[in-house]
Parts: structure tokens; sequence; C-alpha cells
């Protein structure tokens, strides 16, 4: 038993938090919301340059073959920054997915992922809506037959859809000509498990970044401002509003690491697992969001001060990937079931 | 103890049910957080004085009803089921006209309660300043007293609806020499006067629901001074005792909120019972929507028997502040995978609503107060714990 990332993974988590707070600043995200819904492409090639894009691409293909264990860290750090180019939902959502089907398609596809010859994004199995699909070049989805077909994005028809976070970009679609076939539907119910075990992984991830974030700002803020003469961070009532946060996500971080871990090994139990963590990374964004902006005072709830950028963020990351209700009653119905092995010594089982 | 409304007060509600019927808009106005919004409501107060609704628990020489403080209570449930528009005027008719009915002279309630009533003077309050928020004693913009005239000079923020009000109600240093809660005056300031800067600031919605409000050498009146000088700390209490107590939120306002919260529930319940904690969340809203409804007649009761509101006017907005975040909250989990979405699909007209309130609900534990500072009011001057 080692639950501790390596130093290289530490290493590389360290590296990539210095790019994202370098090159992902508030001021670059908020020049994006002007840009009436245009992506920010710069942004994109500068990650692609940087392999970041490609990091769980394996290494045959041209990738540097990460695993979700390596890649959640740079997932917390992209919500840390409120990363709102769909770089997260590549590496842990197409590129694990396309991985898990065989062919000479899917390989392709990945080729041109890493090539930078295009970008593809899939359909929420809950909402059929496509982050991004503007940019994209295909989706991914399960037809109505069930079967995972790419589409073109090519003469489909997309609509945007606004969002409370002007970061969000994401249409609603429609092919224009059936997809291509990646898996047929006999595999319907396990890939679709997968895909959503993967978005929910993704979102529970960027949602530690982003209750990080928020509690720094707030810790920050409560040492600068004063009243009755005290930093406001004296006061304990203050005190205790960012310590609840803290307990909230200190406690919320291993139930995502081991769901990280339970992916990467097919664990029979990976499917709680995520649940855990993305309710768990999801109420401490929740908590974080709230309790940020409370510690803030009138300064949090301006559209110039920053914090909003991730409260926002967190309701998108709450409500996508299953929201909540989704996880809470997939793991009660095993919880509840006969065989489910509970108590002491059942935790790694 | 008599739980039943009199015959007056049943006569009263059907009155203004049937003037509501006849009179709200079918269309929702604009936000008043934007210019074309902020004139509709300031038509629709208007439309209200019209039909005497201003202000109903006015004395009638000032454009009111004389009402008792319970058929202000009616006359708000039968406005909420009504879906009328928010008052614009919020600030005048429920904090400056009660302070103005308790400490203006005569002359001052004649000159500023009737056009408050009809929507032509729309107020916006300054208290607080850059570094004067929870402490609000530490305020700085200075009023000095020359001959007839006050000279306003320096800075208030966050004032609620400044950008289109027009005037300000607020307190102001008079004694330079003074400290803390010494030395203050309550001031009534016209914010089209000369030297009066106003900067817009956007919420979280990004309409410009408050501004930032600079005096440079500002003239006002000597008559605009409410109370006496010096005793602005004692006005400005009865003023915030009455939003935090009172009049600001009334019961009305959560119930109609926790109705739509079940309403929602109902028709999605199936996707909602997914998650055991909304059942209860509903549950929860509707009973603290109720008890906070039977606390208000309680307190009106008493008040209308001669008490007074004291400390406890705190629990109030503690109370009413956490429901409203607690409601919509609940109202977004029921919504679920498409919570974040205001226009584009199906139903996004709904949530948007939602989201919008959910939005200035998190403001709810800050303005008027915050909670915290609510906490340890209710704790030292309510429990008497030590400070
Ligand atoms: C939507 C909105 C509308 C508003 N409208 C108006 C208006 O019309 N006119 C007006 O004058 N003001 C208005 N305000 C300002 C409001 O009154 C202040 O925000 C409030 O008094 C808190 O002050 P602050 O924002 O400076 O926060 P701060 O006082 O800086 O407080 C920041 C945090 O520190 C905590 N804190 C501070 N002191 C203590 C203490 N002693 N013990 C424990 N905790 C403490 C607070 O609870 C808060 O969590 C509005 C604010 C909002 C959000």
């Amino acid at each position: 038993m080692d639950f501790t990332f390596t130093e290289e993974q530490l290493l590389f988590r360290d590296s990539t938090r210095n790019l994202l707070t370098a090159e992902v600043t508030p001021s670059r995200l908020r020049k994006q919301w002007k840009s009436h819904g245009i992506a920010d492409t710069d942004l994109w090639e500068k990650m692609l340059d940087l392999g970041i894009i490609s990091s769980t691409i394996p290494e045959e293909l041209g990738g540097s073959g990460l695993n979700s264990v390596d890649f959640v860290l740079l997932a917390e750090e992209c919500g840390y920054v409120a990363l709102a180019e769909p770089v997260v939902y590549t590496a842990l959502v197409v590129v694990p997915l396309l991985c898990e089907l065989e062919g000479d398609f899917p390989r392709e596809l990945l080729s041109g992922l890493v090539k930078g010859d295009y970008r593809i994004s899939v359909a929420c199995p809950f909402t059929g809506l496509v982050e991004d699909a503007d940019t994209s070049a295909f989706v991914l989805k399960f037809n109505s037959n069930k079967d995972l077909v790419a589409c073109s994005v090519t003469g489909a028809e997309l609509s945007p859809i606004r969002s409370i976070d002007p970061g969000r970009r994401v249409f609603s679609f429609k092919e224009c000509e059936p997809g291509k076939v990646l898996m047929k539907n006999e595999r319907f119910e396990c890939l679709h498990e997968l895909l959503i075990n993967l978005m929910a992984f993704a979102n529970a991830a960027q949602s530690l970044g982003l209750s990080q974030r928020m509690l720094d700002l707030a810790v920050s803020y409560t040492k600068d401002r004063y009243q009755f003469n005290k930093p406001i961070g004296s006061f304990q009532a203050v005190k205790h509003l960012l310590a609840n946060v803290a307990i909230k996500l200190e406690f919320a971080k291993p139930s995502v690491y081991r769901a990280a871990h339970s992916l990467l090994h097919y664990a029979p139990k990976r499917s709680l697992h995520v649940s855990h963590a993305k309710i768990a990374a999801c109420e401490a964004a929740s908590l974080a969001a709230k309790n940020s902006l409370q510690a803030h005072g009138a300064m949090g709830y301006t559209w110039e001060y920053d914090l909003h950028i991730f409260i926002k963020r967190s309701l998108v990351l709450s409500s996508t990937g299953g929201d909540l209700g989704f996880h809470k009653a997939r793991l009660l119905d095993s919880l509840f079931s006969d065989d489910y092995q509970l108590g002491p010594a059942a935790t790694f089982s | 103890m008599d739980l039943s409304f009199s015959k007056a007060e049943l006569e009263f509600r059907k009155e203004i049910r049937s003037w509501l019927r006849e009179n709200v808009p079918d269309e929702q106005l604009e936000s008043f957080d934007t210019q074309v919004g902020f004139q509709q409501h300031r038509d629709w107060e208007k439309t209200l004085h019209a039909g005497n609704w201003g202000m109903v628990t006015w004395p009638k020489e000032y454009g009111g009803r004389g009402c008792s403080l319970i058929e202000w209570l009616i006359f708000e449930e039968e406005y909420y089921r009504a879906k009328a528009p928010l008052r614009v005027n919020q600030n005048g008719l429920f904090l400056l006209g009660p302070t103005l009915m308790e400490f203006g002279s005569k002359e001052q309630k004649e000159r500023f309660l009737p056009k408050m009533a009809l929507g032509e003077e729309i107020w916006a309050q300054g208290w607080s300043e850059p570094n004067a928020g929870s402490d609000m004693a530490a305020i700085r913009t200075k009023a000095i007293r020359k001959g007839e005239k006050y000279v306003v000079t320096g800075q208030k923020i966050w004032s609620t609806r400044a950008v289109w009000a027009d005037w300000i109600f607020g307190m102001f240093r008079t004694d330079p020499k003074s400290e803390r809660h010494h030395g203050l005056s309550f001031i009534l300031v016209p914010l089209n006067s000369k030297g009066v800067t106003i900067r817009p600031i956007a919420q979280l919605n990004g309409l410009t629901g408050f501004a930032e409000v600079f005096f440079d050498e500002v003239e006002v009146p000597a008559d605009c001074l409410l109370g006496e000088e010096g005793d602005g700390w004692k006005v400005a209490m009865a003023t915030a005792g009455f939003e935090r107590g009172l009049m600001l939120r009334s019961p009305a306002r959560f119930q109609e909120t926790a109705r739509l919260l079940v309403d929602l529930y109902k028709e999605n319940k199936q996707q909602a019972d997914n998650d055991p904690s909304i059942r209860e969340a509903v549950l929860r809203a509707y009973l603290d929507a109720e008890s906070y409804c039977l606390l208000t007649y309680q307190t009106a009761s008493r008040l209308v028997n001669g008490g007074h509101i004291g400390p406890e006017s705190s629990t109030n907005k503690v109370f009413w502040s956490e429901l409203d975040q607690s409601m919509h909250s609940t109202a977004l989990s029921i919504i679920g995978a498409r919570a974040d979405l205001m226009s584009g699909i199906t139903g996004a007209d709904l949530t948007a609503d939602w989201l919008e309130g959910w939005l200035f609900a998190q403001s709810g534990p800050i303005y008027a107060g915050t909670n915290e500072v609510q906490r340890n009011i209710i704790s030292e001057r309510m429990l008497g714990m030590p400070r």
C-alpha cells in the first residue's frame, strides 16, 4: 500500500501549475468572454506544443502515455485556473474512450489529435449537448442504435447555448450524416458507463483545483482586508467559514485519487469510486464558492473581482458529468444491495 | 390570541387582490438594474400610487392608507401571489420612510414622503464606504456645516440602484474631529447635485445593481439633515432595524419561492428523488418559509400592541437570507444536468429565473449587515454573552 504520488508526478504537477498560472490568467479568460464565443485557439496551440493535450495518448502513437493517476494532478491544476479550453476533457475523456476501442479508425483519430490536425469532442450522455463542438472535427456520441459513432462536424447543425459561466462553450448538435461506427452496440453498456465515469472523474478532479483557488482567494483577501482595525481573517467567524472549506476539501481529495487509481486498474467498484469522488469534490467546491464569497463581503459580489469566474465554473462542473442526484442514486443502489461489501477492510477490495 | 383575520382585514385582502388582478402587467418588466427596467419600475410605482397602494401603512396625508402592519403583511401576500413587479423604491419606502416618520420634521415629511410614494424620487442608501463595511463607525465621508449648507466630501460604495436613483440618504461625519459613532449625522443628498459622480459597479449577473458615489464639495441644504446633528448613529440604527427586521423582506417573498420550489420538485419528481437530500430540502423550505411567516405575524402583532423590535431583528435577517440561499441551491439541484443553462434549450427560461435568484441569494448573507455580524449581535445583545 502506498497512497502517495511519485516525485515525478509531483514535479510534473508543479511545472504545469507554473505554466498554467502564467498563461491562463483571469484577464485572459475575460478576454475570451468578450470574443462572442470564439475559442482561444492560441492557448490550445500552446497546450498542444507543450504536450499536455497528447499526454494521455499511448507512446506508440506519439503521446506521452500518462494514465489517470498521472493526469489527475494536472486536471486539478486546470481546475485551479478555470481553464476554459477542453484540455481536460480531451485528455481524460476523449483519449481514454478511444483507447478502449479496437480497429484502425480510433488509432487514426488519436494520431490526428497528437499531430494537432483536429480536435474531438463528446456528446454528453445525459443531455446530448457538446462542449466546444464548433472547434472540433468530430463528435463522439451514441446514436439511436446505441452504437458509438464519430460524427463529422462539417455540415452538422450546431447552435450555441448560453451558460451562466461565460467561459463555457456548449452547443446542441445534430449531425447531417450518420457517423462512422467506432463500436457496435454490443459494448454499449460498458462504454456508456465508461464515458460517464470519465466525465465525472474529470469534473471531480477539476473541482478540487477550483475549491483550492476559491479558498486561496479568500484566505489572501481576509489577510489584507481590515475592519475594526484588524484583518477580517482574525475574526473567528471568518476563520471558521474557511476552515470548514478546508475540511471538506481535504476529505474530497483522497476520494478523487482513489477514483483515478480504480479507473486505471479497472477495479470492479470503479463506478462507485467515481461517484464518491464526484459528490465529495463538487460538494467541496460548492461550499468553497459559498463561504469564499461570504468572506469577501460585497467585493466578492462584483463582476470585476475574479471570484465569480470560479463560482460559476463550480456550478457547471457539478451539474455536468452526471449531476449529484445521478451519482448518489448509483451509490445507493449498490450500497443497499445484499452483496455489497462494506465496513472495515472493504475499502480497497 | 386570535389567529383569524377580521372582517375588515378580509375585505382589504379582497380589494387588493382584485386591484392587482386588473393592474399587474402580463409581461414581466425588465430588471430594474437596467435603464429601461428602472423606468418601467418607476412607472409601476406611479400605477400603484394611482390605486393608492404605494405604501399602505403610511398616514393618508402622505399618500398612504393608514393601514396596520397586519394589513401590510396581507398586502405583501397578495402582492407576491400576483407576481407584481419588485419595488424599485424599497430603500425609500421601507427604510427611509419609517425613519422620516420617526425623526423627520413636519416639513421634511411633507417634502419627501409624497414624492417617494409617487415614485418621483427613488432613493439609494449610502452607508458603506471602502473602509467602512461591517465597521460602519469607520465612516469618513465628511459633511461640514457652512451657514445654511453642508459641504459633503468623500465616497460611498455599494449603493444599491444609485446608478439611476434621484436621492441618497446615509451617514456622514459632521464633526471632523470626532471618532467612531460620535459626530455622525444622517443627511439626505440629491444625486443630481454639482460635485456628485456615480460609478456604476456590475454585480455577478453583469448588471450594474450598485454604484460607487463620489462627493466633491457637494453643497446640500442644511434642512436635509434628519434628526439632530451628531445623532446620526441613533437614527441609522433605527433604519437598520427596519431593514433587518420587518420591512425589507416580507415572508410572502419566501413563501412564494417555496411554493415555486414545490412545483419544480413535483414536475421533476422522478429525477429529483435520485438525490435523497432534495426531498428533505424542499420540505425544509416549506417549513422555514412558514415559520418566518408565523414569527413575522407575531412580531407585527406585538408592534401593533405597542411593542418594539430589539436585537431579535438580527435573527430575522440570518433566517431569511439562509433560507433564500438554500431554496435556490435546491432548485438548481432539482434542475440537475442543465442547471447552468440560461437560454437556447427548452426549459432554460425557467432555469434562468432560478439562476438569477441563486446569484442574488448569495448576497443576502452579506447586505443589510453580514450574517457573521448579526450572529455577534444575537449572542452579545440578545443572549448577553461576553464580547
Ligand atoms: C447586493 C448588495 C447590496 C448592497 N447595497 C448597499 C446599499 O444600498 N448601501 C450601502 O451602504 N451598502 C450596501 N451594501 C454593502 C453592505 O452593507 C456591506 O457589504 C456589508 O456591510 C459588509 O461590508 P463589506 O462588504 O465591506 O465586508 P467586510 O466588512 O469587509 O466583511 C468581510 C467579511 O468579514 C466578516 N466580518 C467583518 N467584521 C466582522 C466581525 N467583527 N466579526 C465577524 N466577522 C466579521 C464579514 O461578516 C464578512 O464575512 C450592499 C452589499 C451587497 C452585497
